[in-house]
């Protein structure tokens, strides 16, 4: 049985009946695939609310407000009474606001499903390309492992191995349903490569995005964070909301548990 | 209620300057029919379809020519600073070209349903649409914008030539 996108969608939106909702559940969790498509439209639900909510940030121009002023704000003329317009108040104070519904209404199960899905199979299609040995999964005998479990977020550490290379844990996101993330890079001398894990149900982190690209340094020092994230990085992180580092602190304590 | 309106006039005109003129308009011609405004139905829909109607009005005067949001218009968006601004310059700038492909239908859909929170059935009353036309729309927006942000990582340079699909 295949799920057709308006199925899929009408899940995420939980606009089926338990009984539906329950076939497309037990569809996610046999297709690692349509678990993917599932995910990746929550994703771009969020981008979309980025987009969309960066008009929020602009200045309201003076036409607004005096066309605003004009509105009856009340039964006050006989012209409006039984015909005021709900519309009235000032506008609100700009404000950043981030898209208020999320993804993260879905049905328990489905969080669930999400939660094995940023195991099963969110990666963006870029292989390792530096032989840093990130392959998708670190498990904890990985040299990666360590920086992603212990590591503060803005510390470099030099990380095992042959060749000199520097990873550099730069933040830490909750993403769905208590599932962490954390963006990475390391450095190496011929390659930098950034990305993303999550912290899985098992311990290990896998890693859900990442991309790589030449280091411009031929003197082995590496490049810090400061560059402008890669875009499919952006995307991911977009979809979660950052830790602090108060709480990072916890988390590493923890060993990434809530309590 | 005004940020909502800019945002779905953002949903329509794809520039933020030109959404805020018509959302201005909106409100302009929204205080001289207010008279038509029928108590207790949806206001948000009334005020939606007003600035609808002004949008395709514009359109066939050519007043703006819709052509994609580029670099420049980006950086209008942009009204942060700092760090947020480095997070999310990159992401606003992908979204934004990836936004030119879709429908302003399939936009409006998307913002009132997927960012907004509404309803399938309070989408179909506002944009005046069936509600199979909501979730077709909507799946159509969907699977067009996580192809283009997330599928496409290793040519992204190729993705301007991309063609818009079954739209």
């Amino acid at each position: 049985m295949t799920i057709s996108d308006e199925t899929l969608v009408s899940y995420m939106d939980g606009e089926l009946t338990p009984a539906e909702a329950g076939r497309v559940e037990s569809q996610l969790a046999a297709s690692p695939e349509l678990l993917r498509g599932l995910l990746a439209m929550l994703r771009a639900d969020k981008a979309a609310g980025t987009y969309f909510h960066a008009i929020d940030d602009r200045p309201l121009p003076a036409g607004i407000v005096t066309a605003l002023e004009q509105f009856p704000t009340g039964a006050s003329t006989e012209e409006a009474a039984g015909n005021v317009v709900p519309l009235a108040s000032a506008p609100a104070p700009a404000q950043a606001n981030m898209p208020r519904r999320a993804a993260w209404h879905l049905p328990l199960a489905a969080s669930i499903a999400l939660a094995i899905g940023l195991g099963t199979g969110l990666n963006l299609g870029v292989a390792p390309q530096d032989g840093a040995g990130t392959s998708s999964l670190i498990a904890a005998s990985q040299p990666l492992y360590n920086v992603l479990e212990s590591v503060a977020s803005g510390q470099t550490v030099a990380l095992e191995g042959g060749t000199a290379r520097y990873a550099t844990p730069l933040m830490t996101v909750a993403a769905v349903d208590g599932v962490y993330c954390r963006e990475f890079e390391i450095a190496g001398p011929q390659v930098i490569v950034r990305g993303a894990a999550c912290r899985q149900g098992d311990g290990n982190w896998l890693v859900a995005v990442q991309t790589a690209e030449a280091t411009t340094n031929t003197d082995g020092n590496y490049r810090t964070a400061s560059e402008q994230r890669p875009a499919a990085i952006a995307a991911f992180l977009a979809a979660a909301a950052p830790v602090d580092k108060e709480q990072e602190q916890t988390l590493i304590a923890n060993k990434w548990t809530e309590n | 209620m005004i940020p909502q309106l800019r945002r779905y006039a953002l949903s329509l005109t794809r520039n933020p300057d030109a959404a805020d003129d018509i959302v201005q308009s909106t409100l302009e011609r929204a205080l001289r029919k207010r008279h038509l405004y029928k108590p207790g139905t949806n206001f948000e829909g009334w005020m939606f379809r007003i600035c609808r109607n002004l949008w395709i009005d514009e359109i066939r005067k050519k007043k703006f020519d819709a052509g994609p949001m580029e670099p420049e218009m980006v950086e209008r968006m942009m009204t942060f600073d700092g760090e947020k601004q480095m997070t999310e310059r990159a992401l606003l700038a992908n979204v934004s070209a990836a936004m030119a492909k879709l429908s302003e239908d399939q936009r409006s859909v998307l913002l009132l349903v997927g960012v907004e929170g509404h309803s399938y059935a309070e989408a179909s009353e506002t944009l005046e649409i069936p509600v199979g036309t909501v979730m077709s729309r909507l799946a159509r927006a969907r699977r067009n914008l996580s192809q283009q942000l997330f599928e496409a990582t290793e040519n992204r340079q190729e993705r301007g030539q991309q063609e818009d699909e079954g739209i």
